[in-house]
């Protein structure tokens, strides 16, 4: 993994982000939510005013976007049990009725825009049909058929 | 039925020696090429690394036992679905990295004085040998489903690792130049006749 070598601070940067910025995240699909939420949706570059301010922007972005595929790539090679406990620890910690977030979740799969640009597409499928999975086991749970 | 024993003891006898060329490793890790090393040499010749640790997790049991317990049948069959449509799109992805590791070779290595023509040869049977693994395990998870295929489909990663390594190590013997060359020219496109 490019860790950006050649941009000044750059491993403080990374350090900050980890024990500051997502310390205060609960999960790694919370954090995984978060860090996309830095990033802007169409030039794909990550903003973090604060980060910026301490280190420079470009420590900043690059900081934030080693961060968010430290973060993916600990989700793709995770256990489907660890996942599913993941999914259901943000999920649980919405404040909103488990049922909402999982039919929201199934059917607008808001999930796809976390992943990080230019990812591996097998790391990134692998990523998405355990998400679908542990989502299919959380309402199964939630609401069981008798008829499964 | 003579001819016929006498023809299959000969095909036996090849394909035993076969594996066992095969499986003598030549130009490993041993060689002193490092993950890392050759991580940096790949991207360098803008070629992809196989990865073994995709395939672990895609063909895990732990993942399979638990669905298996706490999931009901619907659920189970689903994941099964899925994880045979993922084994079949990182299969088609290795045979394609690898496949591009060698017309690389093919195209820009072999034509080197410095290399050995044996382990050439052995690198031209691991290949086949890749292949032939890849076959059987596209059969196999398509028969019996992924989890079943495991220990052939981790084989089918190591064998694509191994083969990684082999192509290191000759470029590594090659030396900084060669790289250098390398990255001087067009890397896409083939060699000058």
């Amino acid at each position: 993994m490019d860790s950006g070598f050649g941009v000044p601070n750059i491993h403080e940067a990374i350090e900050d982000v980890r024990c500051r910025t997502l310390a205060g995240i609960r999960g790694d699909i919370a954090k995984l939510i978060y860090l996309a939420s830095t990033r802007d949706y169409n030039t794909g570059r990550y903003y973090h005013d604060g980060l910026a301010f301490r280190f420079t922007s470009e420590a900043a972005e690059r900081a934030l976007e080693f961060a968010h595929r430290e973060i993916f790539e600990r989700l793709v090679f995770s256990p489907l049990r660890a996942l599913t406990e993941e999914v259901e620890t943000f999920i649980r910690g919405n404040h909103e009725a488990l049922e909402i977030v999982l039919r929201t979740w199934k059917n607008l799969e808001p999930y796809r825009v976390t992943i990080p640009q230019d990812s591996d597409p097998a790391y990134a499928a692998l990523f998405f049909s355990n998400i679908r999975i542990a989502l299919a086991i959380l309402e199964s749970k939630e609401k069981p058929n008798p008829a499964n | 039925m003579m001819e016929l024993a006498f023809f299959l003891g000969i095909g036996i006898a090849v394909l035993i020696l076969l594996v066992l060329l095969v499986q003598n490793r030549v130009a490993t890790h041993s060689e002193g090429v490092r993950s890392g090393e050759l991580q940096d040499t790949l991207a360098t010749l803008e070629l992809d690394m196989p990865s073994p640790t995709l395939a672990k997790r895609i063909f895990a049991l732990d993942d399979w036992d638990f669905v298996s317990r706490r999931a009901p049948p619907a659920v189970q069959r689903l994941f099964t679905k899925e994880r045979k449509a993922l084994a079949f799109v990182w299969l088609r992805n290795t045979r394609r990295i690898v496949g591009k590791l060698m017309d690389f070779h093919r195209r820009r290595v072999r034509g080197n004085s410095d290399l050995n023509p044996l382990t050439e040869v052995k690198l031209g049977l691991n290949y086949l040998f890749f292949l032939l693994v890849c076959n059987v395990l596209m059969g196999m998870i398509w028969a019996i489903g992924p989890f079943r295929a495991r220990a052939m489909a981790l084989y089918a990663a190591d064998r694509a690792e191994h083969i990684a390594y082999v192509f290191g190590g000759f470029v590594s013997r090659l030396g900084p130049a060669f790289l250098h060359s390398i990255k001087g020219s067009s890397l896409g496109r083939p060699a000058a006749l």
